[in-house]
């Protein structure tokens, strides 16, 4: 038996749209799911059904009207990331969570290793030892070596989406958080993404992942969550077999 | 150096205030975000800020955002000494085991509090600096004010901050007056960090340099911040500049705050009309 890593529970989330007379849209409502240590849950559905609304809301950046984010931190201690105060996001953040979305707003002269060694450091890895790191992560993501030493704000979505890829997985979160991580790849690329998670999740790192190619998401996901216009539409489908 | 805080932050405010009038028993009601105004109708008295509260963690880097007029600087004002508040408390994790209200503290020991535990970054450069004396007599200035001593070690601390700062050891020796506007900011930076201060605070300390400046410094800013870990208070009405430096952010409106939260919760998900207005003009 392996232990709930992340159970959500009634998950509501509306925006407010005061410049639009108070309108209210409905991001997602009443989502309940259980996500397990080492588990990879994939997130379905057509476009605008409240996938990214949902990592958002798990990673903090999106806070929620109603129901709970149990989970349960490296300690065993458990925290309702619905509730969380800031400093403790942060902590989790800089600690077990990373998030990967789909574009990069890098830093204007900060070049693309430092900008993706950055958590290490924050975490207290020495400098040397993480641009090791970094630099086998995008060896292994074939990001040109021309491209280490220069600047993601001229990158095309490609090359940002490994710079982001790597910065996430080099600090080895217990919970990564992924919206279409390989939507800007070519498809060898795609494959070696894909290769590369399987990877991570064979050593125990939870995954929770939008991705739109049903096809990748199926080779991946042990489980498939299956959104429609912000309602659960079908989930704890097993859709593949590991190994 | 660092003067390390003892508390789980390094600056704590509680119910800070700051009025210019007589005050009279409307001023709360009458002012703030929901009356639109900073400026008591009844009795004229500017209510500059009100129950302004925050925690800044050691190393954490805080931004307080909101249009000009909304009480960003009256906070750092206070906090830097350069005003005395009209209410509330301060504590610094660093002075007095993080129980020692700076507010009330004799001005002897305000002095000591602002030479050795606090830096502040004017948005005017004439305000950081003295513009007459040379850059490294600049930096000496503040480090003979923190007790420092012997003219080598200073001239040495002075070079290797400017340096850092990316102002070429040519200038340290040349009067301020004659640098650029991104140049005298970076001295203005280097001198506050000089003296190695828990907290620094920092008031629009890019918005009048041009864009390309403006990304140098701010990079230079988070190295620093970075490598000596200090709390940083970050005033801004760009929110670009908070993004990019910022884990936290205030959002602050007539005085008070309208809503604080993680920076990319403020920035994709703000709550308050207000800040949903603010961030859409800058997302247009
Ligand atoms: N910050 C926001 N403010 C207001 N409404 C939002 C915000 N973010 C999302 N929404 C709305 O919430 C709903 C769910 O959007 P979300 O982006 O989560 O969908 P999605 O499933 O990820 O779609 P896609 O597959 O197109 O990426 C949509 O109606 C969207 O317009
Ligand atoms: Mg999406
Ligand atoms: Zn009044």
């Amino acid at each position: 038996m392996t232990a709930v890593h992340l159970s959500v529970r009634d998950l509501t989330k509306r925006f407010h749209l005061h410049l639009l007379g108070g309108k209210t849209v409905v991001g997602f409502e009443g989502i309940s799911f259980d996500v397990a240590e080492g588990e990879f849950v994939g997130l379905a559905g057509p476009s605008g059904s409240g996938k990214s609304s949902l990592l958002k809301a798990i990673y903090g950046s999106y806070l929620v009207q109603a129901g709970t984010l149990l989970y349960r931190c490296i300690d065993g201690s458990i925290v309702d990331l619905a509730t969380a105060d800031d400093e403790t996001k942060l902590a989790l953040r800089r600690r077990e969570i990373a998030y990967v979305s789909q574009f990069l707003r890098p830093a204007p002269r900060v070049k693309a290793i430092d900008l993706a060694a950055r958590p290490l450091i924050a975490q207290g890895v020495d400098e040397a030892e993480a641009r090791e790191r970094i630099a086998t992560l995008f060896d292994r993501l074939r990001l040109p070596r021309d491209l280490w030493e220069s600047y993601p704000v001229l990158f095309s979505g490609g090359e940002q989406q490994r710079v982001n890829l790597a910065r996430a997985i080099a600090s080895r979160p217990r919970l990564l958080l992924l919206d279409e991580p390989t939507s800007a790849l070519d498809p060898s690329l795609q494959q070696t993404v894909v290769h590369l998670l399987a990877e991570e999740r064979s050593r125990g790192v939870t995954m929770i992942g939008v991705m739109h190619d049903e096809t990748l998401l199926s080779r991946l996901a042990d489980e498939v969550v299956r959104l429609d216009r912000g309602r659960l539409a079908q989930a704890g489908v097993a859709s593949a077999q590991w190994n | 150096m660092n003067v390390a805080p003892a508390g789980p932050w390094a600056l704590r405010v509680v119910g800070l205030g700051k009025w210019f009038g007589p005050g009279c028993d409307a001023c709360l009601a009458e002012t703030g975000p929901e009356a639109g105004r900073s400026t008591c109708p009844r009795c004229g008295t500017v209510v500059a800020c009100a129950g302004v509260s925050f925690d800044l963690r050691p190393g954490g880097v805080l931004g307080i955002v909101g249009e000009s007029g909304s009480g960003k600087t009256t906070v750092l004002r206070c906090l830097n000494g350069d005003l005395t508040p009209s209410e509330g408390i301060a504590l610094l994790g660093s002075v007095g085991g993080g129980e020692r209200d700076i507010f009330t503290v004799s001005s002897q020991e305000r002095r000591q509090i602002r030479n050795f535990h606090l830096g502040m970054v004017y948005q005017s450069a004439r305000e950081g600096l003295n513009l007459r004396i040379s850059a490294g007599g600049n930096i000496a200035e503040r480090l003979l004010a923190a007790e420092w001593r012997e003219v080598a070690a200073i001239r040495r601390r002075a070079l290797t901050l400017l340096e850092r700062m990316e102002v070429p050891r040519s200038r340290m020796d040349q009067p301020p007056a004659t640098f650029s506007g991104g140049m005298q900011q970076r001295v203005q930076i280097a001198k506050a960090i000089a003296n190695g201060p828990s907290v620094v605070l920092l008031d629009e300390m890019t918005s009048g340099l041009d864009v390309s400046v403006q990304a140098g410094v701010l990079d230079l800013i988070q190295e620093i911040q970075r490598a000596e870990r200090m709390a940083m208070l970050v005033v801004s009405h760009d929110l670009g500049v908070v993004r990019l430096l910022c884990e936290r952010t205030i959002v602050m409106k007539n005085g008070r705050i309208v809503e604080a939260g993680l920076t990319d919760q403020i920035l994709e998900d703000p709550q308050h009309p207000y800040t949903q207005l603010l961030v859409s003009s800058i997302n247009a």
